[in-house]
């Protein structure tokens, strides 16, 4: 996930509350995710808006963490759900 | 034993279908079992699910646009924040339609084909059908919502995968079902005019394979090995009663769609019964959960945790035991069954018998 991209949720996946266990779930056609709290939080700031950067910063303030340590972490996570086309990080 | 979650409910809103297709998963005596179940049954089933922890709903039949009351079930669902997919053959359905199911909650669609060119898919469909198809993906795209093509393969269409796969970038589908049939239902009587030779389903992998690279983060493609050619059974259902419910139109929770194609077992219905009761509780959902079933070779395997010990309905249909080992197993002591079948599919050359309102004679 370069630093500039705008990541953002694909119009098929849904994210939604458990309401069985309070954690997050990424839902879409025929299958779904059930997702960490840090995943959750990520693809909660994947708006469209901020940049990786910015969400990486955001999470670091949020968990008092390095920025480039959380980007090493979530990048691949964001960029396996690009590839399976869950995460738009297009232009 | 304590019961798993499910996850995902299969709504089987109706038996009745305006297609014939040699393979459908229905039961041969579909057309003596009515629908059962009220609108408002429906939405009791969906509530319960959703209590038990379903978040996905799968709308499927039979054709289930044939509800009239489609649209108010979509509501439900929306209400409970569950992700729904319409399982369709497109027909009958007009634009209207369609925007007034998008308008109600709908999710997804997972729209099936019978072939890439519309004289061979209206010849499996048994009715004039493509055409529309084609119409129905349009209308899908145009309202936004997420689109999975789904083909059954089978000896007549699986050297198609390369133009099933273009007619998908083409429909704009996101997803790509290339499903190899499964021998239950209509399709057992059909076996030896479907099953394609192993050749064929090499061939078709590779095409879909090198495909599935090429479109990574545009399409999915997915494809189902067929069971009769792999020597492993499939992970049916990914296990008894883990994680999928289904109804069907006459009103019975099942753990699959074929499971009252077992004898011996007293199936609860929706209508009697609290779902979460027939779930956790009742002899059906329990009979093959976990592990404890099993006999040898499934017992001591180390695949028993993946494949679950195969389909139920296929060790049943094949061998008269469902505790049995599938025998699209290559352990399976009935392993001869499936191999005489490739043997007879491989010599026999025979005409489809559509699916009919009458179970096959024999």
């Amino acid at each position: 996930m370069r630093p500039d991209a705008k990541p953002r949720l694909a119009p098929r996946a849904r994210l939604r509350p458990d309401r069985l266990t309070g954690g997050m779930l990424l839902l879409y056609p025929e299958a779904g995710l059930k997702l960490n709290a840090t995943a959750a939080a990520t693809l909660q700031l994947c708006d469209g808006t901020r940049s990786f950067a910015e969400i990486a910063e955001t999470l670091a303030e949020r968990y008092g963490r390095d920025a480039e340590a959380i980007a090493g972490e979530v990048g691949p996570f964001l960029d396996q759900l690009v590839a399976r086309g869950l995460v738009l990080a297009g232009p | 034993m304590t019961a798993p979650r499910p996850y995902t409910l299969v709504a089987e809103l109706t038996y009745r279908c305006p297609l014939r297709c040699p393979y459908c998963s229905n039961p041969l005596d579909w057309a003596k079992r009515r629908d059962a179940l009220a609108t408002e049954d429906w939405l009791r089933v969906l509530r319960e699910a959703e209590a038990l922890g379903v978040v996905s709903l799968n709308l499927s039949g039979g054709e289930p646009l044939l509800r009239e009351d489609l649209e108010t079930i979509l509501r439900e669902a929306r209400a409970l924040d569950l992700y729904t997919t319409l399982i369709t053959s497109g027909l009958p359905c007009t634009e209207a339609r369609l925007r007034s199911l998008a308008e109600a909650g709908l999710d997804a669609v997972q729209l099936s084909v019978q072939d890439v060119r519309e004289e061979a898919s209206d010849r499996i469909a048994g009715t004039r059908s493509f055409a529309h198809k084609r119409a129905f993906a349009g209308w899908v795209k145009a309202l936004g919502l997420p689109l999975t093509l789904n083909i059954v393969l089978h000896r007549h269409n699986i050297a198609h995968v390369a133009e099933a796969i273009a007619l998908a970038e083409e429909l704009g589908a996101e997803r790509l079902e290339l499903a190899n049939t499964q021998y239950l239902g209509w399709a057992l009587p059909n076996r030896a005019a479907l099953l394609p030779s192993p050749q064929q389903v090499a061939a078709a992998r590779d095409v879909a394979i090198a495909a599935r690279e090429r479109l990574r983060g545009r399409m999915d493609i997915l494809f189902v090995l067929p069971d009769y050619l792999a020597d492993r059974p499939r992970p049916c259902m990914d296990g008894w009663g883990q994680r999928f419910i289904v109804v069907t139109p006459d009103g019975f929770a099942l753990p699959c769609h074929a499971a009252h194609s077992l004898p011996g077992v007293a199936w609860d219905k929706v209508t009697e019964r609290p779902l979460g009761e027939i779930w956790r509780d009742s002899r059906g959902f329990n009979l093959f959960r976990g592990t404890e079933w099993m006999r040898e070779p499934c017992r001591s395997c180390d695949r028993r945790l993946k494949d679950h010990g195969g389909c139920r309905c296929q060790a049943f249909a094949l061998t008269g035991d469902a505790a049995a080992t599938d025998p699209a197993c290559a352990l399976s002591p009935d392993h001869r069954r499936v191999r005489a079948a490739r043997e007879e599919a491989r010599v026999r050359q025979t005409t489809f018998l559509y699916r009919a309102a009458r179970p096959p004679a024999g």
